[in-house]
Order: C-alpha cells, then sequence, then structure tokens
C-alpha cells in the first residue's frame, strides 16, 4: 500500500428523491492506493449510495470527489470509468444473448488481449473458462455465477479502483471461503479496492474502514477500531461471533473496557 | 443478366446475414427450391420431401409435402429472391408435414436491390401429430428501403408436436413491413414464436402479428417479439394469445428499444382466455435501454451510444 | 370528495353521488352494452368456421363437432400424386367455450338443442343484387360531388394543402345520410344493429345520469 491517496472523498452529501431527507449527509473520506478500504454499516446506512456516487450514478447535492488528484464530481460515469474506476454491482444486470465473453470483454482496453484477459480473469473466481465462455449472461446462470462473472469483469478490466457493492451478496460458503484468494490476486494486479459491505468477515481483508451510520460517518480508521465502535453503536455482545473464520472472537464488553483503562475512547 | 447469375447475385446477397452461401448452391445435397422472381431455378427433392412448384404471373405456387415418418437432419432451403429493383411477386406456400416427421424449413426472402419492389406472401403450414417442425425465415431488402412486404401465414400444430418459428430482419433496411402468423395449437402442443426485427431510418416501417390460439388441452405456446427502432424508425409488435381450451399455458413477451428523435415503437400484447384453467401471460417493455444494463457497461467505459449499440445488437 | 384543486372552477356544480354506477356498463346483465362490434371474436378462424357452418343450417352440438374438422390438401399436387393423411379434429370442451363466447355477444343462439346464427345472413346472389342498388347510389353520388367539388375546393383552398376537404366531407355526408334515413324511418336493416343500438342507447342513458346527478 503506498502513502499516496487514490481517491478522496469530501463532504458530499446526497438528497433523497424527493429531497425531504439526506441520504448521505457530509462524508468524508480517503482511499490510499494500493489498499483495501472497506465502508461498513447496517443495512440502509447509505453505503451503496456513496459507492454509487463514486461511480457518478448518483450527484451529491454539495462536496466534491477527487481521484488521483483531479476533481471528478462532473464527468460521466463513462468518463471515470476510462480514468480507471469501475463497480462491481450488488444486483448484477442480465443482458439477453450477450455472451460471458463478451461481457467480461468488454472493459479490455487493448482488444489483443481480450482472450487472455477473460480466461485468466474466469479462472480467478473459479469458474471453467471452457463452460462459461459460450454461455449468455442471462436468466439462464444462477445467481452466484452471475456474481463471479460480474467480478471476472472488473479483474479483466484492470482498473485502478474497483468498487465492489456487496460482492459476497449471493455467494455460496464455498466461493466466500475463497474470497480472501480473490482479494488478494486482485490486490497483485495492482487494483485498490473499496469494498461496501455489512459483513463484518467480508470487512476484515480491508486495511481501512469507514463506518456509516445513518448516513453520516461514524468514523474512519483501522477495521478492528471500527469494528468496535460498531458493536457498540448496535450494541452487540460479541464481535463476529458467527464468523466463519473465529478470528475476531472477543467480547466488546471486554475490548472497550480495556479500551477505556488505555484512555483510547 | 442471364438466370443463373442473378440467383447468384440474390444468394449472394444472403452472405449479408452471414450465412455460407455453399450450402444454397445446385451442388448442396439437401432438398431446395429456389426461386428468382417467378422463375424456379432449382428444385431438389430426396426421399420423403415431395416439392412441386407452379408459376404464375408474379410469382409461385408451391406445394411441399413431408411424408408421414420423414426425419431429416438438412434443412430444407426456399430461396425467395427477386433480383430486380422494382415489381411485384406473390408466394402461396402450402406445407404439410404428416406425423411423426421431423423438419427444420429454411426460407430466405432476398431482395437485394430493391427500390420500390412489393413481396406477398400467402402460406400455410399444416403440423401433424408427434412432429417436430421448425421454420426459420430470414429476410434481407437490400439498403435502400425500396421494399414493401407482406407475409401472411396460417399454421395448424397437431397433438403433441413442436413448432418452433424464427422470423429475423435485422440486416439491411426494412422498408414497409406488414407479417401476420397465426398458430393454432392443438393437444399437448408447443409453440415457440421468435420476432426480431430492426428498423434504422425514418422509411423503415414494421408492424408484425404474432397470434396464438390454444384450441387443444395442455397446448403451451411462448411469443417472443424483440425489436429495435432507431434514427426514425417505427415498429409496432402486436403479440396476441388466446386461450380456449383446458390447461394451456401461453405467455407473450415484447421487448422494444426506441433511440434518435422520432423513432416510434408500440407494443400490444393482447392476452385472452375463454376456459376457466387457461394461464395466459404477458410482458412488455418499450423505450429506452433498462438503464441497470446502460450503467453495467458504461462502468466499463462504453458510451452511452456504444452500449445501446452491444444492447440492441445481442438482443436481436 | 373534497377537492381544492384548480379543476374545481370547471366542474359541474351539483350533488355527485359518487356510488351511483356509471351507465356505460350493465353491471346488472354483465354486459359491455356499449361496446362497438366485437372484432376479437373474429379474429379466431375457429369460431369463424363455426358460423360459417351455422350460416348453412342450425345444427346441434354433436353435428357442430363433426363438422369443425377439416383435412387439410395440397394447391397443386393431385390426389394421384400424393394424399395427405392429415386431419384436425377440435375437442368438445374447446367447441363448448367458442360456443359460450358467441352466445355471448348474441351472435349465435340457441333454439331448443340447435345452435343458429343470431343475425341475418346474405347470401351471394343477394349480395350481387344489392351491389347494383350500392353502384347506382355511388354513382349518383359522384355525380353531384363532381358538379360541387371544383367550387368547394375553391371556397377551401386557404385550408392547409394536403387537408383531405373531400375526405372530410364524405364521411360527415354519410353521418347526415344515417340521420337523415332515421328520421324519415328508413334505415334499412343494417348488420351493425347491436352497435347502434348500444351507442344510442349509450347516449340516452347517460344523459339521464347526468339530469339525475347533477342538478
Amino acid at each position: 500500500m503506498s502513502s499516496d491517496v487514490l481517491l478522496s472523498v469530501k463532504d458530499i452529501s446526497i438528497f433523497s428523491e424527493d429531497r425531504q431527507c439526506n441520504i448521505v449527509d457530509t462524508i468524508s473520506f480517503d482511499v490510499m492506493e494500493g489498499s483495501i478500504h472497506s465502508i461498513i454499516g447496517p443495512n440502509g446506512a447509505g453505503k451503496s449510495t456513496i459507492g454509487y456516487a463514486i461511480m457518478g450514478i448518483y450527484h451529491p447535492c454539495s462536496g466534491k470527489i477527487f481521484f488521483e488528484g483531479e476533481n471528478i464530481s462532473d464527468l460521466t460515469i463513462t468518463e471515470r470509468a476510462k480514468r480507471g474506476i469501475t463497480l462491481a454491482w450488488q444486483t448484477p444486470a442480465r443482458f439477453d444473448g450477450l455472451s460471458v465473453y463478451d461481457y467480461i470483454g468488454v472493459g479490455v482496453k487493448d482488444k489483443n488481449l481480450i482472450e487472455q484477459r477473460v480466461a485468466e480473469a474466469l479462472e480467478i473466481v473459479n469458474l471453467n473458462p471452457d463452460i462459461y465462455l459460450k454461455r449468455k449472461v442471462d436468466a439462464n446462470l444462477s445467481g452466484g455465477e452471475r456474481k463471479r462473472i460480474e467480478l471476472a469483469s472488473v479483474i479483466a478490466m484492470r482498473p485502478k479502483l474497483v468498487i465492489l457493492d456487496e460482492a459476497e451478496a449471493g455467494m455460496d460458503l464455498i466461493v466466500l471461503e475463497s474470497f480472501m484468494d480473490i482479494f488478494n490476486k486482485i490486490k497483485e494486479l495492482r487494483m485498490t479496492i473499496l469494498i461496501i459491505t455489512h459483513r463484518e468477515d467480508i470487512g476484515m481483508v480491508s486495511d481501512n474502514s469507514t463506518l456509516i451510520w445513518d448516513g453520516k460517518v461514524l468514523a474512519n480508521g483501522s477495521f478492528r477500531d471500527i469494528m468496535v465502535l460498531y458493536c457498540q453503536k448496535a450494541g452487540l455482545k460479541k464481535i463476529c461471533s458467527r464468523t466463519l473464520f473465529n478470528q475476531f472472537d472477543e467480547s466488546v464488553d471486554k475490548i472497550i473496557e480495556e479500551e477505556t483503562r488505555e484512555n483510547k475512547i | 443478366m442471364s438466370e443463373r447469375s442473378d440467383s447468384s447475385e440474390i444468394l449472394n446477397s444472403l452472405e449479408k446475414y452471414d450465412l455460407d452461401i455453399s450450402d444454397y448452391l445446385p451442388s448442396h445435397s439437401g432438398p431446395k427450391l429456389v426461386l428468382n422472381f417467378n422463375k424456379i431455378t432449382t428444385v431438389s427433392e430426396v426421399e420423403g420431401i415431395i416439392l412441386k412448384g407452379r408459376e404464375i404471373e408474379n410469382g409461385i405456387i408451391a406445394d411441399i409435402v413431408i411424408k408421414e415418418g420423414t426425419v431429416f437432419e438438412d434443412p430444407i432451403h426456399l430461396c425467395f429472391g427477386v433480383n430486380k429493383e422494382t415489381g411485384l411477386q406473390e408466394i402461396f406456400p402450402r406445407i404439410i408435414a404428416e406425423d411423426n416427421s421431423s423438419v427444420t424449413l429454411q426460407a430466405h426472402c432476398s431482395f437485394p436491390n430493391a427500390k420500390n419492389l412489393t413481396h406477398k406472401m400467402f402460406g400455410h403450414i399444416y403440423v401433424g401429430k408427434n412432429c417436430k417442425f421448425v421454420y426459420n425465415e430470414t429476410h434481407y431488402h437490400g439498403e435502400q428501403n425500396g421494399a414493401t412486404v407482406a407475409p401472411v401465414s396460417y399454421v395448424y400444430v397437431g397433438e403433441n408436436s413442436y413448432f418452433e418459428n424464427n422470423f429475423f430482419l435485422t440486416q439491411g433496411t426494412i422498408g414497409r413491413m406488414k407479417i401476420q402468423i397465426d398458430i393454432y395449437a392443438f393437444k399437448d402442443s408447443r409453440i415457440n414464436s421468435n420476432v426480431k426485427a430492426f428498423g434504422k431510418n425514418s422509411l423503415d416501417s414494421i408492424h408484425v402479428r404474432d397470434a396464438v390460439f390454444l384450441e387443444g388441452e395442455n397446448a403451451r405456446s411462448i411469443i417472443k417479439m424483440k425489436a429495435a427502432a432507431i434514427g426514425g424508425g417505427e415498429v409496432m409488435m402486436f403479440g396476441i394469445t388466446e386461450g380456449n381450451a383446458a390447461n394451456t399455458t401461453g405467455h407473450v413477451d415484447c421487448t422494444e428499444i426506441v433511440k434518435d428523435r422520432g423513432s416510434r415503437c408500440r407494443a400490444i400484447p393482447l392476452i385472452r382466455a375463454t376456459d376457466e384453467s387457461c394461464h395466459i401471460t404477458h410482458e412488455a417493455s418499450l423505450g429506452k435501454v433498462d438503464s441497470a444494463q446502460l450503467n453495467a457497461l458504461m462502468a466499463r467505459g462504453l458510451d452511452e451510444d456504444e452500449a445501446t449499440d452491444l444492447i440492441i445488437k445481442n438482443m436481436l | 370528495m373534497k377537492e381544492n384543486t384548480k379543476y374545481n372552477m370547471h366542474r359541474f356544480i351539483g350533488k355527485q353521488i359518487i356510488d351511483e354506477i356509471q351507465p356505460w356498463f350493465e353491471f346488472s346483465t354483465s354486459l359491455p352494452w356499449d361496446e362497438r362490434s366485437p372484432p376479437w371474436v373474429f379474429d379466431n378462424k375457429v369460431r369463424r368456421q363455426i358460423l360459417v357452418i351455422l350460416s348453412e343450417s342450425p345444427l346441434t352440438f354433436e353435428e357442430i363437432i363433426e363438422r369443425v374438422l377439416f383435412k387439410p390438401a395440397p394447391l397443386i399436387i393431385t390426389k394421384e400424386e400424393y394424399e395427405p393423411k392429415i386431419i384436425y379434429q377440435w375437442d368438445k370442451r374447446t367447441i363448448e367455450n367458442h360456443l359460450f363466447n358467441l352466445e355471448w355477444y348474441g351472435l349465435v343462439r340457441k333454439n331448443f338443442d340447435k345452435y343458429e346464427i343470431n343475425f341475418p345472413i346474405i347470401n351471394k346472389e343477394q349480395l350481387d343484387d344489392v351491389e347494383n342498388y350500392v353502384i347506382k347510389f355511388a354513382e349518383n353520388w359522384v355525380k353531384v360531388i363532381e358538379e360541387s367539388k371544383e367550387e368547394i375546393l375553391n371556397k377551401y383552398q386557404g385550408l392547409h394543402k394536403n387537408t383531405p376537404i373531400m375526405d372530410i366531407i364524405i364521411e360527415k355526408i354519410i353521418e347526415k345520410l344515417w340521420e337523415t334515413l332515421k328520421k324519415k324511418g328508413l334505415v334499412p336493416n343494417e348488420p351493425n344493429l347491436k352497435h347502434l343500438w348500444g351507442e344510442q342507447l349509450r347516449k340516452t342513458k347517460f344523459n339521464e345520469w347526468v339530469l339525475k346527478n347533477f342538478k
């Protein structure tokens, strides 16, 4: 992870369509180049909204977004994609007649590399290219397959910043286990990852995190610190008590007690 | 221009939709009927299939009979083309597939030079019991919007048979086209009807009526109509399904994309039931490309036009 | 119903009984009596075929079943060359559904155990004879129109050049013709009697409803 800020979100606010309330309010955080950054929060906190705003699908009514030092707030989705930002959708669209090969290859700039990149990407997400290349990105794919193809399409594109919007949703347990490998491979390809998730076991791969609560940033910091605060806020007794990995099997009360003793909270 | 070179030009136009024309040349062993305007240039029968044509002033009358029990792997080719710029061509085909037969009919209507050319077709297809009948019709109307084309087909599908209809007009211009296909489905039969059309400029207009009447118990059908109207083109689609027998199931799906100022599309899915145990459904979506699809492709670096073109191309 | 909109100015001022069924659907009989001719009924060849065979003579249900079957034949292949052996037969329930539909639209009625056509049939000879009158009427119209056309076109030349003024006039002639014939009691046995009756009844009922509910 370098010390350069790749993405900087400064005080963005987004109103609801009827302008009755803020979906997100003065959100600010930085994403370091080469890092994995997670946006954590409960359902409805505004996490996906932030991701869509960075991609250019939603337009903030105030605030700015900087990418590689450039103010991209007024750029279109396509312009942001060409600068190296892309998004893997929580519920990926299905396309009538479009092959997996064509969909994954659409983001590859060098047309001579399409075949190679598509095959590599499918292997990274554990899909057999011989089987999947000819299939269509339509209703005949299961939800899990569609999600994996979505991940493959961002991998093949080799963007500078990948926004993964609840990438784990719809995935089976076997694939979830291999998520760590997928994230590591994406990092090896020198992409910066912004994970949007409400699952702590996914977020724990991140170097830094932002906790969103009721549309506001509650804290920016390390994932562990964020999780303590999250659990405290949510009234949870244990962090990650139901995770697959069992790495954070600590009592929140105990952490808070310790940290209070150390005057950290 | 000789008859043979007339036919060659029509056959060459088939390359516009990525077909290997050697499939249609006389050396190909499958059964075929090749027509240039009102001249039958090739008739080639095989065992189990009777092909008979009679030339009339502006076209032909043709009988095609597939005898009982005939199972044919190679498609039967019907090539109805007109090399001229103007004129009227009328085709009256009657196709009878007897019980227990299995066949694919590949029909091509090619008018590569049409400037003011009219093509009318009034045909009947009778499919017996326990058959599999696939009817593929591809059209190419040249690049000058000069064709007026009106095919009308009545199809009867016997008990326990499968009928598939694929009508494609996605290459070149359309001109003016009005298609009607009415299918009557008997007991336990299955119907799969697909229509794809692409109106590319303000001189293109296509009206399609695709109707399935479910007349026998347990008959099932699906009608899928997909179209795109760009550059001022017009598309209108009627998808009709009527359930008149017990336990019939039918679905009509119309999807149309409209792009550019002046383009118009209309879809009217009409579903009717006269039996209490029918289950007939419809869905239709018109207008611009689905924004979720557009956003997904734009997030990979395509601009809106490129994304729309890709979606339309793959949909059709 | 409380309304505080700008449309208040344009509404009827009066007492509106909103529970009253508006008279364009007769709920008591479940008949859409104001519906124009029922085109979708004729969309189906089987129903058309039933009407055609009933037009020859009234038939019982079983007789209809027997008559509705058909055997397709080629156009130019002769019987000696080849005779296909396909027969299409509709089942009883399907024909019953079609007959229910035709009865509901008043196109067919049941007379004891036989079904019969419920509208006048003109046979070919009568149609040819009627054609003579049609030609006579049309030729007279054409004569009058020819005499007046120049005068009309000159009078209305200020209109947009593409205005089909003669088309509009001819349509209005037909409307006026019906109106005048009705007044004189000369209206013939029009085949679309049901539609016209429905149209008239709808207008009468609507007027009555307005008078009743908007004092």
